[in-house]
């Protein structure tokens, strides 16, 4: 099954077995996730909804946001967005479009994790330690488990990675390298094997030149830099010009949101960012922005109002802080329900279904007792829709 | 009591019977038998009736080939926001020479623009051919946001990793066939597709071409090897539409030996090719270019069990996009915006997306424009010749109300001919070819030859008993006008559009075929998926109950 904290494939058979710090933490964070909030009320679910609808009929601004991670739930927000005329922009919008945008200016090569790790004899993961802060398996996941695949994979780890995370990366089997250097400078790095500061350098162009294929990683939401868009912008023209003669592509691993990002690209045209005039979707990712929405609230005539979906099971709860900070917009919280991630019910042996393999964004539901019928995210949306 | 309806006094075509005025009786979902009076029939008494004398009624289009859902399609739309012609950042598109028809908002517009644009032109089925094993389920969740019409997909696997190493193994066939059989199944498809056997894996090991007859790098096998075997598990376990294949080197001069040679790898087997269009180039002519049309149609022609699609060209921008990475690669220069993408997946296939522009004033354009319209021309039987345009590939869906008054009209052809590339004009054979399509033949081309084509017993005809998706069109001299817009369409038996409206949103079915699967290859996938990819088989298998109604199964072509 996949894993629905960090979507990798982790493919284990009992959470409990798992040393996975951050599925530890979200399985704790999962009691207080077992009810459905509706405008942050205990009323009946018919109450809820009606004064709802009313608020959402007084506003002339709304925002359609939050931690959006199913189809059924992507469609349903883009349905109500839509009807409201309302923008929308999900909570990894910003990491999202940090790969997004590049790849509109100048396209991508990539590769899916299952092809690298079944391909790629050469791995280069670029950034920090947060990498693996991020997806604590990827060292697992990309070592290939095929005994019949004898390909010994090399990893070179590029930017400011400690001895722990080294380790990592040895104990999962696989020829480690590490070539420390700033994170800024590191496709400049890349494009010149020159300003890397080692004795090895000789020995890593020639592993470089021998390579098969190379897999390229690196995790947007790690990387805390300005302008980081064009940082990744090139890094993908690196990977774009070792194709002339040689296999590289970059692994853009993504988010639980990914399901939300094809979802609405195929329902409106548009990855996200978006806000429906007329009915018809608008794009602009530099200005349908969820902070720039609520930064601008209090210079907006007319009523605002947020429809806020998180069907993550995350600690920190989004927009909290945003939200409390004295904005006073209205705001409608619809959060998950077990119904989401039945497979992280802790012990519990359920199958999970694959959205898309190539990406393993997230898990549906096969049967989960504690599901509440008509109470799913999806559900409480539709109402709205009427 | 279902609802019945009396479509009076229209000239009837199907292709099945005699072209005629008459009426037809749907009845409920279906056509019913209309043999009694109108003055009797207690059931006509209590019908809706409509009066259609100068109307044209025929089935439900078909499109047997169009990409519509699944991994790349969305990839297209994500490269492109600047296309769309909404969005703040829309370019103008080049206008298209389409002056009946309104163009798409996008070259790969959202699902519901999709779905309302086919059923305007009179579409009610629509086949996504190349579905990734591993974006499956998402090509199901996306064709069923497309609505009005009914969907399914063909399976990709002529680059399979597992498959191929089975090859060179030289595993019994009978193995191979499980696989394909348990393939389907669990993907929920219709067919299984190929595309450039083995030259996808291939370039993943950095090797940029492979002709039909050469190894792949690593597996050491021949693209001959891989269709013969999947043509005969096609066959064996009863798939009712033939192996579906994208032959080598699409695009490349020449390839017309690689196609031909395809033909031959599949020993005398049921074969389609698609986007023939792409696939039969000579290397002669001012630019080592040419047509070599003929020589394909003349195969055609005198193979039963072969049947193409053309993948027609238009002028105008577009977007490519295609499992075929090896080649999209090769063409990266010719992206038209300058920007492409290339994705290499699950140990599956992969896919290219590269925008493009197509121009009358370009040779290659223009001749690749005449070598389409040459295939449908030469290709003498209609139910073996099927009219697509590869969407988006070789122009958007909206071009086809154009390319059926391209068939239809000579003089019309020749206008559009006139305006190409001097040196395509002196070269082309197309004046020689004074056919014009009979009305009958593009219903046979876009209708009944597409049913027959994937097992679809329940429509493509007017016959009682067959699904009521039935189209009305206005009668026009202008086929071309009155192909763009019907005057009604029925969804089983339901009218769904009528006068430029959309009326209420149809039943969807999803079409899959039914095949016999072996618990022994259950239980040895299962092993094997663990082991090779990290997951379990119970992850990629699709339930039937997860698809959009699913209540169309095509049986097993040798059961019935």
């Amino acid at each position: 099954m996949i894993c629905p904290f960090c979507s990798l494939l982790c493919d284990e058979d009992s959470f409990q077995s798992v040393p996975c710090g951050i599925r530890a933490n979200a399985l704790n964070a999962i009691e207080r996730f077992q009810k459905t909030k509706l405008a942050s009320s205990e009323k009946a679910p018919q109450e809820q909804i009606k004064s709802a609808t009313k608020l959402l009929q007084a506003a002339e601004h709304i925002l359609i946001t939050g931690r959006i991670a199913s189809v059924q739930t992507a469609r349903s927000a883009i349905r109500l967005a839509k009807r409201l005329n309302a923008t929308m922009d999900c909570a990894e919008g910003g990491h999202a479009f940090k790969n997004i945008l590049p790849i509109q200016r100048n396209g991508v090569h990539s590769v899916s994790l299952g092809e690298a790790r079944d391909h790629a004899d050469l791995l280069i993961v670029v950034g920090d330690d947060s990498v693996l802060s991020g997806y604590p398996r990827l060292p697992q996941m990309l070592r290939s488990s095929d005994p019949s695949n004898r390909v010994k994979k090399t990893v070179l780890l590029l930017g400011d990675f400690s001895e722990s995370s080294q380790q990592r990366w040895q104990q999962a089997g696989m020829d480690t390298w590490f070539i420390p250097c700033k994170l800024e400078s590191i496709p400049a790095a890349l494009a010149q094997w020159s300003k890397v500061e080692t004795p090895s350098r000789s020995d890593l162009m020639g592993r470089l030149a021998q390579s098969r294929y190379t897999a390229v990683l690196w995790v947007a939401s790690s990387l805390r830099m300005p302008k980081a868009d064009l940082w990744i912008e090139r890094l993908m023209q690196w990977i774009a010009g070792q194709n002339e003669t040689t296999r590289c592509a970059g692994l853009v691993l993504s988010s639980l949101e990914g399901s939300f990002q094809q979802a609405c690209t195929w329902l409106t045209g548009f990855p996200g960012r978006i806000r429906f005039q007329e009915g018809e979707p608008i794009y602009d990712p530099s200005l349908y922005i969820y902070s720039k929405w609520i930064e601008s609230a209090g210079a907006r005539t007319g009523n605002s109002a947020i429809v806020l979906i998180d069907e993550t099971v995350s600690e920190h709860p989004f927009l909290e802080n945003q939200v409390e900070a004295g904005l006073a917009i209205p705001c409608i919280e619809i959060s998950a329900t077990s119904s989401m991630f039945p497979c992280a019910i802790a012990g519990a042996e359920v199958t999970a279904d694959m959205f898309r393999a190539d990406q393993a964004i997230v898990a549906r539901v096969d049967s989960q007792p504690e599901c509440i019928p008509g109470h799913s995210a999806a559900d409480w949306l539709e109402k709205l829709c009427r | 009591m279902p609802m019945t309806i009396r479509l009076e006094n229209a000239l009837c075509v199907d292709g099945v019977g005699k072209s005629e005025i008459r009426n037809v009786l749907l009845q409920g979902p279906n056509i019913a038998e209309d043999s009694v009076s109108l003055a009797s029939d207690k059931v006509a008494s209590r019908a809706v009736c409509y009066d259609l004398s100068g109307c044209l009624v025929v089935s439900g289009g078909i499109d047997l080939h169009t990409h519509i859902g699944g991994g790349k399609v969305n990839v297209a739309r994500l490269l492109l926001p600047e296309l769309v012609q909404n969005s703040r950042s829309s370019t103008q598109l080049v206008a298209e020479r389409h002056e009946a028809i309104a163009p798409l908002s996008s070259p790969v517009p959202g699902t519901l623009e999709t779905g309302r644009r086919y059923l305007q032109m009179g579409y009610t089925a629509c086949f996504e051919p190349a579905v990734l094993p591993a974006n499956a389920r998402h090509a199901h969740a996306e064709m069923a946001d497309t609505p009005w019409l009914d969907t399914g997909g063909y399976l990709l696997m002529g680059n399979d990793r597992l498959l191929l190493d089975w090859i060179r193994c030289g595993v019994p066939q009978q193995q191979i066939n499980d696989y394909v059989a348990w393939m389907i199944r669990a993907h929920q498809c219709c067919a299984v597709k190929v595309v450039n056997a083995g030259g996808i894996d291939a370039f993943k090991f950095n090797q940029r071409s492979l002709d039909v007859d050469d190894l792949h790098i690593h597996f050491q096998i021949t693209p001959r090897q891989i269709l013969k075997s999947l043509a005969t598990a096609v066959e064996a376990i009863g798939l009712s539409h033939p192996l579906h294949v994208h032959c080598s080197n699409l695009g490349v001069a020449g390839n017309i030996a690689s196609t031909l040679a395809t033909i031959d790898a599949v020993e005398g087997r049921r074969l389609h090719l698609t986007h023939a269009q792409f696939h039969c180039y000579g290397k002669d002519g001012p630019h080592g270019y040419s047509s070599a049309a003929s020589l394909l149609a003349d195969r055609v022609n005198s193979s039963p069990n072969l049947s193409i699609d053309i993948g027609q060209l238009q002028f105008g921008q577009t977007v490519t996009l295609s499992g075929d990475t090896m080649h999209q690669y090769s063409n990266r220069k010719l992206a038209r915006p300058r920007k492409a993408i290339f994705q290499e997946l699950e140990c599956q296939a992969g896919c290219g997306v590269l925008p493009f522009r197509y121009r009358h004033d370009q040779y290659v354009h223009g001749l690749l424009w005449t070598i389409g319209l040459e295939l449908f021309l030469r290709v003498q039987d209609p139910m073996r010749v099927f009219l697509t345009t590869d969407h988006p590939n070789g122009a958007p869906f909206t071009a086809y109300p154009h390319l059926i008054r391209l068939l239809m009209s000579y003089d019309y052809r020749m206008g559009v001919f006139e305006r190409l590339h001097p040196e395509v004009r002196a070269t082309s054979s197309l004046p020689s070819l004074r056919r014009e399509y009979t009305l009958e033949e593009i219903v046979k081309m876009t209708r009944l030859g597409p049913a027959k084509a994937i097992g679809l017993a329940d429509r493509g005809d007017l016959v009682p008993g067959s699904l009521a998706d039935v189209v009305v069109y206005e009668r026009n001299d202008n086929p071309e006008a009155m192909f763009a817009n019907p005057k009604m369409v029925f969804r089983r038996g339901e009218l769904v559009y009528q006068d430029g409206k959309w009326l209420a949103p149809s039943v969807k079915s999803t079409i899959v075929s039914k095949v016999e699967l072996e618990d022994a290859m259950d239980a040895r996938l299962r092993r094997i998926w663990r082991s090779q990819y990290g997951y379990s088989t119970d992850t990629i298998r699709i339930r039937d109950e997860e698809l959009m109604a699913l209540d169309r199964q095509i049986e097993p072509a040798l059961l019935r």
